[in-house]
């Protein structure tokens, strides 16, 4: 029969690819279940090269695989210690990535200083651990690692590791360096838009309004975080009076992201303080509408409930102006204020028992809020600690 | 004045002779520029206003598979509806896609800065869309009046074409009815997969913003929902071919080596069984992300792309086979390849890269001339090399494509030298199954 005939070639292939399937794995991984399996799966593949049938052969290489991967979970797999070592530094590496991603920051920091130990000591890990230490607000510690990734490392060259040094130094009030690290960044054009933004803050910090002011304009030149920035315009321009500028951004702030809550809050407040209470109402209206819409910040959803809430009392709607309030300590019950102004409207309108009820739904919230324990005190008729009775 | 547009707008398009590459690209050329001019006149952080990795990911790969997704599913419903040939329905609705350009045109002219645009995969949002068109309430969320101008004249566009093209007349009827309904359920398609995803993967309160928080294999949000787009893709691309085209899809599926594609799976699946295996008692404690077995789902299709795309470069250049069929075989190969880059980017950047080398390697380099019978130990090489090369791309995946500097060598040989062994003896097989195969390399 010519199909059948074996060659040489075909008889070393079929030695070859016997004594490979059959050896190596068990060999090599050190897994002894596999030398109870692949020899069989060996002499398969050898008679199916010999039988010059392909298929055959590409079944055997699968139930291969497979064995490997089966055998692989039941036994771990031989390594030498310093492939052991690396393993484990570099798993403890990944556990800190997850736990990062997922915003646990304390246990990202964990991982990353096991990973140290295990003998990680890429300057990236402690770039990391920086960067967890600026999360949990250990600006200080922060510093440190950026300021020596920036001296040490070749990572000083890069972006981020310079905006973050510039960032953590101002945190951890080392404004000086912080500042100089911003001008610096934006000499080296490094996110010109971010640098602007941030400087912009730290002037504001230091009421250097008009300073405050260029930055952020700046920004928004630049298209950093428009809706933010103009936000931040609006506010500089309220500190200083001029509420028809500062309605002005807060609008254009809006018209760039219809979704930054915070903004209506601002604006609401704003217009009321300017006395038109209309428009504050149809302002927070909106924000109310959006929040309820995407549910993200549960803190400004509430601000914005009770802000609606005060503007319904202010025109004696008092029908509209308590549910509001409910609503707000609903959506947030750690914002105290809606509380304090639930119980006021009460109290106004001399509803005292509800009143009651309110401020200690408050102290169970928070034990030592002092406004609802003061006003409770007076309801209840206890003399202030401190008074002789 | 219908014939004056079928005869001066349709059908010059409909019997246009450019093959379907370039329509694809004239279409992918409106929606990179949407998103730059989206960049440009409205307030999204996207196309020129932001150079972030993410922003360029998101300009070419995730913005577009949205509007490739809705295009398909748009074309395929027009087909059903109007029972039209879908080459042509497809030459007019990617020519005519760049009515996508009318929201960032128009937008500044209704107010100055634009609107923030949002993808319109929440009915809350269709619905909103619809009141507001009769003035029946408000857009907000990522509304915008050019989106609602887009919407409607799809909607003409779509009925006027169905219209004309529907050959019966309840035919006619039924498909210009059923006009805003294809727009609606395409649209919803695209954007609603995304929307399931953020809801089912975001967990905890804040949503679909939450995605980014999740981690998990796949560290980026804009690549996961790109891979929640490309995955259905895939299958749907594969449907719109078979209507294309059936005895090209037919001959592509015969091409296939069942048992290969297999074993390129299981290389890119066993990788990652490494992966974990290796790490996984440190690995303790650390929650899993239910996205990742989506990425995991996602490696496996990968190692079957590409194993695919291989097998089809190897038939384009077969002197066996003859020339229609290996055009047919080359532009499989161009589509996989393109496929294939796409999953492993989405997957991430090392396996991109993996895969990459897996084309150079287990692909160019073992197609004829080199895989001729005289060099089967070079050609069995390249073949070991690129199922190596996806176990490796699996094991990187594991660790969010860290792993790969602690890929063992004991595995690696393990696996490498019995696959060329393997090979080796296939590469004999085929040798030794006569002269003609000998000569083309064809594996019987």
């Amino acid at each position: 029969m010519k199909g059948l005939r074996i060659s040489a070639g075909l008889i070393v292939a079929a030695v070859l690819s016997a004594a490979a399937l059959a050896v190596l794995p068990p060999l090599l991984l050190g897994i002894g279940t596999l030398w109870f399996i692949t020899p069989p799966l060996g002499l398969f593949a050898a008679a199916a090269i010999l039988l010059r049938k392909n298929a055959l052969l590409m079944v055997a290489t699968i139930l291969a695989v497979l064995a490997v991967s089966i055998a692989g979970v039941l036994h771990p797999m031989r390594l030498s210690p310093s492939q052991e070592r690396k393993l484990t530094a570099t798993g403890y590496f990944l556990k800190g990535q997850t736990f990062f991603l997922r915003g646990d920051y304390s246990q990202a920091l964990s991982s990353y200083t096991e990973s140290e130990k295990a003998g990680f000591r890429h300057p990236w890990v402690a770039f990391q651990r920086a960067y967890c230490y600026n999360f949990l607000g250990r600006s200080q510690n922060a510093y440190e690692i950026f300021a020596r990734l920036m001296r040490d490392t070749l990572l000083g060259s890069l972006e981020t590791v310079h905006i973050n040094y510039a960032l953590s130094a101002l945190k951890s009030g080392n404004y000086k360096q912080g500042e100089q690290a911003f001008w610096q960044a934006l000499n080296y054009n490094l996110q010109p838009g971010y640098c602007y933004y941030q400087l912009g803050i730290y002037y504001r910090l230091r009421n250097d309004q008009i300073k405050a002011e260029e930055m952020m304009r700046k920004a928004h030149r630049l298209c950093y975080e428009r809706s933010e920035t103009s936000s931040i315009l609006g506010s500089i321009a309220e500190s200083r009076m001029d509420y028809v500028r500062a309605e002005e951004f807060y609008r254009r702030s809006l018209r760039e992201s219809p979704e930054n809550l915070t903004v209506y809050v601002k604006l609401g407040s704003l217009l009321f303080r300017r006395g038109r209470l209309s428009d504050a109402k149809q302002v927070l209206l909106e924000g109310v509408r959006i929040s309820e819409w995407i549910p993200i910040n549960f803190r400004v959803y509430a601000m914005l409930l009770n802000n609606l809430g005060f503007v319904y009392a202010e025109e004696g709607q008092l029908a509209k102006a308590i549910p509001a309030f409910k609503q707000a300590i609903r959506v947030d019950p750690a914002f105290m204020d809606s509380y304090d102004n639930l119980a006021y409207i009460y109290i106004e309108n001399k509803r005292f028992s509800d009143a009651v009820i309110v401020l200690r739904r408050a102290l169970e919230v928070d034990p030592g809020y002092r406004p609802a324990r003061r006003v409770l005190d007076q309801l209840l008729g206890v003399p202030e600690a401190g008074q002789p009775q | 004045m219908f014939k004056w547009i079928d005869r001066t707008f349709i059908k010059p398009v409909e019997n246009s002779k450019m093959p379907l590459g370039t329509f694809i690209l004239i279409a992918y050329g409106y929606m990179v520029v949407r998103d730059m001019l989206e960049g440009v006149l409205e307030t999204p952080g996207i196309g020129f206003a932001a150079t972030t990795i993410i922003t360029i990911e998101m300009l070419l790969m995730h913005f577009p598979l949205f509007y490739f997704m809705l295009f398909i599913v748009a074309i395929l419903l027009i087909h059903f509806s109007t029972g039209h040939d879908i080459r042509k329905i497809t030459r007019v609705l990617f020519i005519y896609s760049f009515i996508i350009l009318i929201a960032p045109l128009v937008d500044p002219l209704f107010r100055s800065g634009g609107y923030n645009l949002a993808y319109p995969g929440d009915p809350r949002m269709i619905l909103q869309g619809i009141k507001a068109s009769f003035g029946l309430g408000k857009l907000h969320y990522g509304g915008a009046p050019g989106m609602l101008i887009e919407g409607w004249l799809g909607v003409i566009l779509v009925a006027v074409y169905s219209g004309l093209r529907a050959r019966k007349r309840w035919r006619k009827v039924l498909s210009i009815l059923l006009a805003p309904v294809i727009l609606v359920v395409a649209v919803f398609i695209a954007g609603g997969l995304q929307q399931i995803v953020g809801a089912i993967f975001g967990g905890g309160s804040i949503g679909i913003a939450n995605i980014y928080a999740t981690g998990g294999l796949i560290g980026s949000a804009t690549r996961k929902y790109s891979l929640v787009l490309l995955l259905p893709l895939i299958p749907l691309i594969w449907l719109g071919l078979w209507r294309y085209s059936r005895e090209k899809v037919r001959l592509l599926l015969r091409s296939l080596k069942p048992f290969l594609l297999v074993l390129s799976a299981l290389a890119a699946g066993a990788g990652f069984l490494f992966g974990w295996l290796n790490l996984r008692d440190v690995l303790v404690g650390v929650p899993r992300n239910p996205f990742d077995y989506i990425a995991l789902f996602a490696l496996l299709v990968l190692g079957v792309l590409a194993g695919s795309a291989s097998l089809f470069f190897g038939n384009a250049y077969d002197p066996a086979v003859d020339a229609g069929a290996r055009r047919t075989f080359r532009r499989a190969a161009g589509g996989l390849f393109v496929l294939s880059i796409l999953l492993a980017w989405c997957l991430g950047y090392t396996a991109l890269f993996i895969v990459i080398a897996f084309f150079v390697c287990g692909l160019v380099l073992h197609i004829p001339p080199l895989r001729l019978s005289r060099f089967a130990v070079s050609s069995s090489f390249f073949y070991a090399l690129g199922m190596f090369i996806l176990v490796a791309a699996g094991y990187s995946m594991f660790g969010m494509e860290r792993t790969l500097s602690v890929f063992p060598w004991q595995l690696g040989l393990a696996v490498f030298l019995p696959l060329w062994a393997v090979f080796l003896g296939r590469e004999f097989i085929l040798r030794r199954a006569g002269p003609r195969f000998e000569e083309e390399g064809e594996e019987r």
